[in-house]
């Protein structure tokens, strides 16, 4: 099925110095939710506005449903976008506010009504709709620039960081009533945010984005479980990674050797003995073993530093004898209280789950 | 360390001083304007003390003088005109300085800007010696280009400072709901310069009203109000002058009023 | 926006016509009056050429150069005069009234008398300070003087009193709003290191403030500079300023080119008061944000 939106070697270099975007090249379906994650200055904002038409690539096609928009205007384009700060209109009321983009279609005036009034319906503020945007809280502004967004009903919806300026507990929200939204209207979801976790809970896909390029794009748990370099995998979570050496492939087993600990994974890409890599290891992927367990592979003794309490889990920052240091997360579970997790100064003993290791060569640091 | 009681006392004598102060100064400024007022009714030809009687006499005689109502009716076309081209040429200038780039933008901005500080004398010679050198004859059309260019400067400073606090989202949030360029403007733009429009353009015709040193060198036969005040005076003190300076005394403080109420919407967003 | 597109070129017709309003009105007056300074009076008018005769002329004759002098004294003492004045206002507005609705009142009071007739203002006073006039009729009825005396009106006495008293709104403004834009806590914060009022005032608030009294002075400066109408009112023989000059030279004389020789020299020191004051100002600028 032809995708939605094609990005076909894009670039975009400001002043001819900065280079923003640099040849990215992406496929979106429809009725994808797809995530562009990455930190600030990684070109997924760039990328966005392109795809809006407020920026224009240096290089490359922007195709929608076939059509080439690369220069087309964002008038004329059929996509709307949820702004970062939400740019609601001052001097009109809520109604008013929604109703912008339709009236510059020319529909009836009833049916405009029609519209805002099931618009403002979906996002929560029917009582609302005579405000201005001053007397709203942060949140329902965000509502707002949502029903604004999709009372066109475009093909493409384009969201910046819609969920950054909100407080914690609202962000959460917000998530799952998004997610909501997306599966009930159907409609193709491109989000930018530097977020990860908001990434994983919303998205079909993510496209994680370093220095203008795409990192690796996949579902989040592609993206989880089987991060393709360094960057992603300490990016998307957090991944311990420990430099090593490849001591013995097998057409099943990698073995890895630091400092004498051996790791053992599954061979799932091709190295040569002898070759540096770095293992990743995610710190939830460590489970406490008591210390006279039979010593074999993907076993590592080590002495806790710290200890960070984080509500349900609880996370060791540990180093290896080779002064290597690393982090360890142990979740507390009515099983597992406090009591039992490591005090700082003790030795410990932890196994790693060798389907969980991931192998990086020296290709693969971002 | 003085005790707390003589810093109380000290602070207290030091606020009374800057109470008397103030009033010392606020009776300095009113005061002119309240002789202006006081003498408008007062029925005595010179303007001595202890008063004479209250009368309606100096305003009769200004309503009755032909040539000053003339001139009035002058000063309200030519300020009219001014404020409108002033909006026309000034809001187009602050969106060139906010939005374009272009070769000379530095010098363009200092020129519109100059004539704010200025002494008007420079504005109203170098107009004439243009309206010479083209061979064009002096007139009330002439005051109004004087006045303009004079008092652009005006619009297009505060027109600008709004556009530079104006979030560019909001038309860009405009463009992608499928407003074209001028429906952008239309829509959005310009109701959020209302405030500094409606502002600067009562300020600019108060000002037009009032302008005396580029309308001197610029009028030809007929004469805006101050042209005619100061003919007026070269003639000698009448006492006529105070009430229509009382008159302009109320006018002025109706035309404040209205800015107020004009923009006090517009002073919450 | 790289490529203007079909529908943005009204848009560009539109904005340039401030810009030719600039040059032809703006620029090209200018560069006229710099031509006519070199043209020569001949009788009945004047006539074309290029000659510094009127420049010299201005140097050379005392008449000019010091009428020149005391334009510039007179414009000094206004913007001081008006500073004393307007400096303890806008300081007891900003920091000694609580009430933001008195405040806002004050402020309107002061810039008030701007929005009457300066003409009709100068001329009071020209009533206030004259022999007849009401501050004579005052003194006497309370004794304080025998008889009415003019030593008040037509001087620089008078002319000072009248100007300094006109710009004093103008003043007030950018001091209040350089005073506003000092974060309240930088006083508390002096106030709480053991710095007295008196203190605080000098090394805390006047350095801050200082770009917006050199914004107010330049422009009492400037425009004082270039005043001919409390001259006419109030000034009499020993208070002809630059201006009055330059009035009489296109009036009666008939000698542009001397006029618009004068008019370029009040322009040159009138630019560099502003450039001049631009430097301080931005030299001065502290980020406060």
């Amino acid at each position: 099925m032809k995708p939605i939106i094609e990005i076909d070697h894009v670039s975009r270099i400001f002043n001819g110095k900065i280079v923003a975007v640099d040849d990215v090249t992406l496929d979106v379906a429809e009725g994808e939710f797809i995530t562009l994650l990455g930190p600030s200055g990684c070109g997924k904002t760039t990328l966005l506005r392109m795809l809006a038409g407020f920026e224009q690539p240096d290089k490359g096609a922007v195709r929608l449903d076939g059509h080439d928009v690369t220069h087309l205007p964002p008038y004329r384009r059929d996509v709307n976008m949820v702004f970062q700060d939400y740019a609601l209109f001052p001097h009109l009321t809520i109604a008013k506010n929604v109703a912008f983009g339709l009236e510059r279609l020319r529909l009836g005036r009833s049916e405009i009504g029609r519209k805002v009034t099931d618009a403002l319906a979906l996002v929560g503020l029917s009582d609302k709709a005579d405000q201005m945007p001053h007397q709203l809280s942060g949140g329902q502004r965000q509502r707002v620039a949502l029903a604004r967004a999709i009372v066109r009903q475009p093909r493409v919806l384009l969201l910046d960081e819609p969920l950054s300026a909100l407080d914690a507990n609202l962000r959460e929200a917000m998530q799952v009533e998004l997610k909501h939204l997306h599966s009930k209207l159907g409609l193709t979801f491109v989000m930018v945010t530097h977020d990860q976790t908001e990434a994983l809970v919303m998205s079909d896909r993510i496209v994680v984005m370093h220095r203008g390029r795409i990192a690796q794009a996949g579902t989040p748990s592609d993206l989880y479980d089987r991060p393709e370099t360094t960057y992603v995998a300490d990016f998307v979570g957090t991944s311990n990674l420990i430099p090593c050496e490849v001591a013995s492939v097998t057409r099943d087993v990698i073995e890895v050797d630091h400092n004498g600990i051996r790791l053992r994974c599954p061979a799932r890409r091709s190295v040569a003995t002898g070759q540096k890599v770095i293992a990743g290891i995610r710190p939830e992927k460590l489970r406490l073993v008591a210390a006279n367990d039979a010593a074999d592979a993907n076993m590592l003794t080590c002495d806790v530093e710290e200890r960070l309490f984080h509500g349900n889990s609880i996370r060791l920052r540990c180093r290896l004898p080779s002064g290597e240091s690393f982090l360890c997360d142990q979740q507390l579970s009515a099983a597992a209280a406090i009591g039992t997790v490591p005090e700082p100064g003790q030795s410990i003993r932890l196994a790693a789950d060798p389907d969980s290791i991931s192998l990086f060569t020296e290709d693969d640091r971002a | 360390m003085a005790s707390p009681q003589s810093v109380r006392l000290g602070r207290l004598a030091g606020d009374g001083v800057f109470v008397a102060v103030i009033a010392a100064i606020l009776a300095y400024l009113y005061l002119p304007i309240v002789v202006l007022i006081i003498f408008s009714f007062n029925d005595s030809s010179s303007l001595t003390l202890p008063l004479s009687g209250f009368t309606w006499k100096w305003y009769d005689k200004f309503f009755a003088n032909e040539d000053l109502i003339t001139a009035l009716r002058n000063s309200f076309y030519v300020a009219i005109l001014t404020t409108a081209l002033t909006l026309l040429i000034g809001v187009p200038a602050a969106f060139a300085l906010d939005r374009l780039k272009f070769p000379g933008k530095t010098v363009f901005r200092r020129l519109i800007l100059l004539p704010l500080v200025l002494p008007g004398i420079i504005t109203g010679i170098s107009m004439l010696n243009l309206f010479k050198f083209i061979g064009m004859g002096l007139s009330l059309q002439t005051v109004i280009i004087g006045q303009s260019t004079a008092l652009m400067s005006i619009v297009v400073t505060q027109v600008f400072a709004r556009l530079q606090r104006l979030n560019r989202n909001l038309e860009e949030a405009a463009a992608d709901l499928g407003a074209k360029p001028w429906e952008s403007f239309f829509y959005i733009i310009l109701p959020n310069i209302r405030s500094a429009m409606i502002g600067s353009a009562l300020l600019s015709f108060t000002l037009s009203f009032d302008e005396i040193p580029v309308t001197f060198f610029l009028t030809g036969r007929d004469n805006t109000l101050p042209m005619y005040i100061w003919s007026t005076m070269r003639r000698g003190i009448t006492p006529e002058i105070n009430a229509v300076g009382t008159l302009i005394v109320a006018f002025s403080l109706l035309l404040i009023a209205l800015s107020v109420w004009l923009l006090k919407d517009d002073a919450r967003s | 926006m790289k490529r203007p597109r079909r529908e943005d070129i009204p848009g560009l017709v539109v904005l340039s016509a401030p810009l030719l309003w600039a040059v032809a009105f703006m620029f090209i007056p200018y560069v006229i009056i710099f031509t006519y300074s070199f043209w020569l009076k001949k009788y009945p008018t004047f006539v074309p050429a290029f000659q510094f005769g009127n420049y010299a002329q201005i140097f050379a004759d005392p008449q000019y150069y010091q009428v020149l002098f005391r334009t510039g004294k007179i414009a000094i003492f206004v913007s001081i005069l008006s500073l004393l004045m307007a400096y303890p206002f806008a300081y007891f507005l900003v920091f000694k009234v609580r009430s933001t609705r008195l405040r806002a009142l004050l402020y309107m009071a002061v810039i008030a008398p701007l929005w009457v007739s300066y003409l009709l203002r100068a001329y009071t006073w020209k009533t206030i300070l004259g022999s007849e006039g009401v501050l004579n009729s005052f003194l006497v009825w309370t004794g304080i003087l025998g008889q009415p005396t003019d030593v008040f009106l037509y001087n620089q006495f008078s002319m000072v009193v009248t100007l300094t008293y006109i710009f004093i709104p103008f003043m007030v403004m950018p001091i209040y709003t350089a005073l506003e834009k000092i974060p309240k806590n930088l006083v508390e914060a002096a106030g709480d290191l053991g710095v007295t009022p008196w203190g605080t005032l000098w090394k805390v608030i006047w350095p801050l403030s200082l770009p917006g009294v050199i914004a107010g002075a330049t422009f009492t400066f400037c425009l004082t500079f270039g005043d001919f109408i409390a001259p006419f009112l109030v000034g009499g023989p020993d208070g002809v300023m630059v201006a009055n000059v330059i009035t009489s030279q296109y009036g009666a004389a008939l000698n542009w080119p001397l006029g618009s020789a004068l008019a370029i020299i009040m322009l040159i020191i009138v630019l560099a008061v502003i450039e001049l004051s631009d430097r301080a100002q931005r030299a001065g600028r502290i980020g406060l944000g």
